[in-house]
């Protein structure tokens, strides 16, 4: 962090601070995070770094609350399968099991069933076979009070009413959090997802985006063992859709409350960044399961995702001497796939020499993007 | 100072805020406190103690509109605030007995405003109890019954089959029998056999007999007199009898000072609690010795007297002002009134509560699937007619519902089990009713006529007569099972339903 400040990383470095000082749990460095939240209000820059460092000595001072610390699973799918009763659609025996910390992305084009096994996941639907399994840290004493425990977040955020701060106040509250407690971890939780210029903001006043924000917040209030994300990037810009995942990532890696975070979403590459593990689901048939992202193709194919000026012919002919198997079109751009291991260089190089116009090129053999190769 | 409290309670009391019971049982506070001060203004001097209700919950209907105006606009403003945020379809944790305070919120908002028109009428009473300390009611009333045998309004009064020994012996229980026996015989001749009357004899010959034993047997006398206009339950007030004893006496022995007196008792009490009258009041004075027979048809018939005294001589203004008079000393306690009320505000927080607890499309599927089984259970009553079928039906009505709630909570099918709970929701409090309802008709006990004695006698039940002596006291008690049944288990069926995973 104190690298972060030094290397003029004010804003990244402010995020971090928030997060470590989350972690402590100590109202103290609380009060004082959020006077130096104050102070970069006006300007986050190099001046405020000596008190960014001083505010770092106290947050390392004060170490970290471990209080969620677990080993086991937290959630364990077994078999699980749906078929609506309009027949139409079936999601078929999927199997998940997270671990505090994990993150799993649900990857998959639409309609194919990424939601219905997050409601699932959720209690929300009861599934036709198959059991989930919940290891809370308390056990649970009825189905209401399982749901209290876990966290979802539906693509379409419900609406609310009030300022934000009071239905963050609201929730924090029914979690336990009374009195001032309640509101330094709330003015913590708006800073950390920069949501401090719309405290007094109402639903209307809010974009999408910054709802989705809002939702993230008060699930973090509720300090969820399990959090499920439906689309929680469909109403993010670029940016944002980074700064969010990036800060999910460090959610799930909290010392002190550590969560496990099943998302699904149609940012392959964004999700695939922060995910430990990728379910990729074809017309409701989970393709792969439980796939680490640094898997390799189980055929050993070298892909590249192209976008260029040339026709498919003109690209066969280029890529000729490299044993290109397949090119496909999808008519924005080319996945072209290679037996055996090639090098991006090479397959640049191949390009060069044709003199071809390129405006995008990535090797997708480790993304789950090749499983959308028509898409 | 607004903000700084609904932060208070939003950081420490979140149900409190989320209700906005405080502010709202504030606003009810004043509401009452202008109801009370409107009541007592509302008196504003004897004039207003005419001519509106005599009910000591309801004083006037303009009155109850402005509650209920007051209330519904108010009640549609709370529900916008209130049903903002639900903590309990957030799958927020709630707390042990946040679902009972809740529900004690909504009924007490509830009974806030449906006890508005009684503060209304307690500020009024309490008026009027202020301001006529000095008023002996007994007198007046006296005065009043006296006065009105003395100034007459209808022939009627005076005729001698409305003297005192008269109507007692109609009322008697001789009478009555042979008043019945006459009734079932057919014919003078079977009437001659049994040797009741004589054979030439009418139904008012017995009438005709006891007129001519009473001295005052003149009609349309003062003597013959025997009514009471206005009357409470104090023994030092006349009754029916002891007016017209006293208008006997006054007349009898020429005391017409007395007569005068009265009069003039009754002219000031005219003159105070501002009854118009037109009518020269010490003439009949005069009037009512005019006579050795004491009649009062004389003046009746003289220049159509009668119709001018009735317009222009509201006997009926001056016995409303004092028993209003009468109601503001004797205010008691009336446990009908509060039960009804305890009912109706249950009744409409329960509506709340199901509409907070369950989903606004449930909530409506369940008053059209209310208004449906309503209009089936109506047609049904009407078809088969009688009451055990339609106790019957109602009483397994309300059963079904419960069952087919958990029938389909098991099948997780959320709308028809959520539609159901909703609609047991509002049946189960008239569960005990129709109970009651159901053993009251077993029990009835069934009329035996007695040839004999033409009288029919009931045999006693002892379940029945408990039923109808203690209505009130079950009523209560029922309150307060259905109560218990809202706050202890209702809220676990919603909550079940909630968190079904549906099918």
């Amino acid at each position: 962090m104190a690298q972060h400040y030094q290397s003029g990383d004010y804003h990244l470095g402010l995020r971090r601070m928030l997060d470590a000082a989350l972690e402590t749990r100590s109202p103290e460095i609380f009060e004082k995070t959020l006077a130096f939240c104050q102070l970069t209000e006006d300007k986050n820059d190099e001046s405020v770094t000596p008190q960014a460092l001083d505010l770092l000595t106290h947050i390392s001072r004060a170490g970290v609350s471990v209080t969620g610390q677990r080993s086991g699973s937290v959630v364990s799918v077994k078999g699980i399968s749906k078929q609506y009763r309009s027949g139409k659609f079936k999601l078929s025996a999927v199997d998940l099991d997270l671990k505090a910390s994990d993150i799993v992305g649900l990857v998959g084009e639409n309609g194919n069933g990424k939601t219905t096994l997050l409601r699932i996941m959720a209690g929300e639907l009861h599934p036709d076979k198959g059991e989930i399994t919940y290891a809370f840290s308390k056990p649970v004493k009825n189905n209401y009070e399982r749901r209290t425990r876990l966290a979802f977040v539906q693509q379409r955020i419900p609406r609310w009413w009030g300022t934000l701060t009071d239905n963050l106040n609201f929730a924090a509250r029914h979690y336990g959090l009374m009195g001032r407690e309640n509101e330094l971890w709330v003015e913590m939780i708006i800073a950390r997802l920069g949501l401090r210029q719309f405290r007094q903001h109402s639903w209307n006043s809010l974009s999408s985006g910054y709802r989705t924000r809002f939702e993230l917040a008060r699930t973090l209030l509720r300090s969820p063992e399990i959090l499920l994300l439906d689309e929680p990037l469909a109403n993010l810009d670029i940016i944002s859709q980074q700064t969010i995942l990036h800060d999910l990532r460090f959610l799930a890696q909290s010392q002190s409350q550590p969560m496990a975070i099943v998302l699904s979403s149609q940012q392959i590459y964004e999700v695939e960044k922060i995910s430990d593990r990728i379910v990729f689901l074809k017309q409701g048939e989970p393709i792969y399961q439980n796939l680490k992202v640094t898997d390799t193709t189980a055929d050993a194919l070298t892909i590249f995702e192209i976008e260029t000026t040339a026709t498919r012919d003109e690209l066969l002919a280029a890529f000729a001497l490299l044993a290109v198997q397949q090119i496909q079109f999808n008519g924005g751009v080319y996945i072209a796939s290679f037996g055996g291991v090639v090098t991006a260089s090479a397959v640049m190089n191949s390009l060069a020499a044709q003199s071809f116009e390129v405006s995008y090129f990535r090797n997708i053999s480790q993304s789950s993007r090749r499983f959308f190769a028509n898409a | 100072m607004i903000k700084k409290i609904n932060k208070f309670l939003l950081l420490y009391f979140p149900l409190v805020w989320n209700t906005r019971a405080f502010w709202m049982f504030l606003i009810l506070l004043g509401l009452h406190f202008i109801f009370y001060c409107s009541g007592w203004w509302y008196f504003d001097g004897f004039k207003r103690l005419q001519g509106v209700s005599g009910s000591t919950s309801v004083v006037s209907n303009a009155n109850f509109a402005y509650a209920l105006i007051i209330s519904v606009l108010l009640i549609i403003v709370w529900l916008v605030y209130y049903l903002r945020n639900n903590p309990f379809k957030s799958f927020y944790p709630l707390v042990r007995g946040y679902f009972a305070m809740e529900f004690c919120i909504i009924f007490l908002i509830m009974m806030g405003f449906i006890t508005l028109p009684e503060t209304y009428a307690r500020g009024f009473y309490d008026a009027i109890e202020h301001n006529t300390k000095e008023v002996n009611l007994t007198s007046e009333v006296n005065t009043l019954n006296l006065a009105f045998a003395l100034i007459p309004q209808t022939a009627s009064d005076y005729a001698s089959h409305n003297c005192c020994d008269s109507l007692e012996y109609r009322n008697s229980q001789r009478y009555l029998i042979l008043k019945a026996h006459e009734d079932s015989m057919e014919g003078a001749e079977a009437r001659s056999k049994e040797g009741v009357y004589a054979a030439d004899g009418d139904g008012d010959e017995e009438d005709s007999m006891r007129q001519r034993k009473h001295p005052s047997y003149y009609d349309y006398s003062y003597l013959n007199f025997c009514r009471q206009y206005s009357g409470f339950y104090d023994s030092a007030v006349l009754d029916r009898k002891g007016v017209s004893a006293k208008i006997q006496w006054l007349l009898t022995s020429g005391n017409k000072a007395e007569v005068a007196a009265i009069l003039k008792r009754f002219e000031d009490m005219c003159i105070k609690y501002r009854v118009e009258y037109t009518v020269n009041i010490p003439s009949y004075t005069n009037l009512a010795f005019k006579d050795e027979r004491h009649s009062a048809t004389r003046f009746l018939n003289e220049n159509d007297e009668t119709a001018t005294i009735t317009r222009t001589l509201d006997f009926a203004a001056l016995d409303q002002v004092l028993t209003k008079i009468h109601n503001s000393r004797h205010r008691d306690f009336e446990p009908g009134l509060w039960v009804f009320n305890l009912f109706f505000a249950f009744f409409l927080a329960l509506a709340l509560y199901s509409f907070r607890l369950s989903s606004t499309r449930i909530w409506l599927i369940s008053l059209v699937a209310a208004g449906v089984i309503l209009i089936i259970y109506g047609i049904s009553v009407a078809l088969i007619r009688g009451d055990y079928f339609a106790l019957c039906f109602a009483i397994a009505l309300v059963i079904l519902f419960y069952l087919l709630f958990h029938f389909m909570r098991s099948a997780r099918r959320k709308t028809v089990a959520g539609v159901s709970l909703v609609l047991f929701s509002w049946s189960f409090p008239g569960l005990l009713f129709l109970i009651q309802g159901l053993v009251s008709e077993i029990t009835r006990p069934k009329s035996i006529y007695n040839p004999l004695t033409f009288t029919y006698t009931h045999p006693a039940s002892p379940v029945y007569s408990f039923l109808e002596d203690h209505e009130v006291l079950l009523y209560a008690i029922y309150f307060v099972v259905n109560f218990l049944v809202v706050v202890t288990v209702l809220y676990r069926h919603y909550r079940s339903w909630q968190a079904i995973d549906e099918e």
